[in-house]
């Protein structure tokens, strides 16, 4: 009973430290989405949860409260193509880059690169006051 | 490992009782928790506690919560709730535009209107809110007539109120007063009940589409 108990708040408790990234994270899920995108063909959600938490080793995770309210706003502004297709005994929704999607990513990435780096200033010791 | 038929109608059943049985989400909803379960199973939990762990983990998305923005008194499960916000948000805007644009623009305007103005000014916009109040009230009807359940029609229904202006409009006997000056007030007024037909249209069509689609998807 105490395996089974420990198995399920693996699953289910996410550790305080990771609060503050997730608030980070937030801002930047389009572009983690798009960003992915542009690496893979096409992907459906839970594909989408499941590599961000493989690439970050756990770190942060996408809520699904929060990942199709932004595929959808996505899709809405013409960024990402739906492709339905049947996976065993259900359906699925793939998402793929547009064209217009494509470019939107490499913006958004510069973008996401002028932020870092301006953060990085911000941040770095070299600049403290100290 | 796959789930069967049965493991997924259970499933669809949990969905639907939570009330988020939206088109335009629950394909999604229902491929992510049954790609969960097939994860976990996979890591050697039964179908049983692999669904309990994952409704575990659903439980505060579907539970009912209400916005602001959409009015307080219309509650839904969070997924759906933050979609709509999302959706609506811009509009939002809109109406405030619609309101203050007109006041705005025509609180320096000291022209007087010739008789001719003034009547050919009222006329259109009586005939317009009129014609406007009455495509409100179709896509009232054809959305409560409506079997299909989508976001756009949750956001819809937050909308119905927006009828009363357009209602109340139909009783301005002029636009301007007896001074042949422009009556703001009226003028905010039919604008605030465009921009709630415009909104409405909207996802009146966006409703449509999500139907064709999942029509589309049932041949599949």
């Amino acid at each position: 009973m105490t395996a089974v108990i420990a198995r399920i708040n693996k699953y289910t408790i996410k550790p305080q430290k990771n609060m503050g990234n997730q608030k980070l994270f937030k801002g930047s899920l389009q572009t983690i989405i798009l960003k992915l995108l542009a690496q893979n063909d096409k992907m459906y959600g839970y594909e989408i949860t499941q590599k961000v938490k493989e690439l970050t080793k756990g770190e942060l995770k996408i809520t699904e409260g929060a990942l199709y309210p932004a595929l959808h706003k996505l899709e809405a502004d013409g960024l990402l193509d739906v492709e339905v297709a049947k996976v065993g005994n259900r359906l699925r929704k793939y998402y793929k880059l547009t064209e217009h999607g494509t470019k939107e990513t490499a913006n958004k990435l510069a973008e996401m690169q002028e932020f870092l780096k301006t953060m990085q200033h911000l941040v770095n010791p070299k600049f403290s006051l100290e | 490992m796959e789930l069967t038929k049965n493991q997924i109608q259970e499933i669809e059943n949990y969905i639907e009782v939570n009330n988020v049985d939206y088109l335009d989400l629950k394909i999604e909803l229902l491929d992510h928790i049954v790609s969960d379960i097939e994860y976990k199973m996979n890591k050697g939990f039964s179908f049983e506690s692999a669904l309990q762990l994952t409704k575990q983990k659903w439980s505060k998305h579907f539970r009912s919560s209400s916005s602001i923005f959409l009015g307080l008194q219309f509650s839904t499960s969070k997924v759906v709730l933050k979609k709509a916000v999302k959706e609506f948000r811009s509009f939002y805007v809109l109406y405030i535009i619609s309101c203050i644009l007109p006041f705005v623009i025509f609180r320096n305007v000291l022209v007087d209107f010739t008789e001719n103005t003034i009547s050919y000014v009222n006329s259109f916009l009586k005939i317009s809110t009129f014609l406007a109040l009455l495509y409100f009230v179709y896509i009232i009807f054809k959305v409560s007539f409506s079997k299909e359940k989508t976001t756009y029609s949750f956001i819809l229904k937050t909308q119905y109120l927006g009828i009363s202006l357009l209602f109340v409009s139909q009783f301005f006997t002029s636009y301007f007063d007896n001074l042949g000056k422009i009556n703001i007030a009226f003028i905010c007024f039919s604008c605030a009940g465009f921009a709630t037909t415009y909104t409405c249209h909207h996802f009146y069509k966006k409703h449509l589409l999500e139907i064709a689609k999942n029509k589309k998807r049932l041949c599949l």
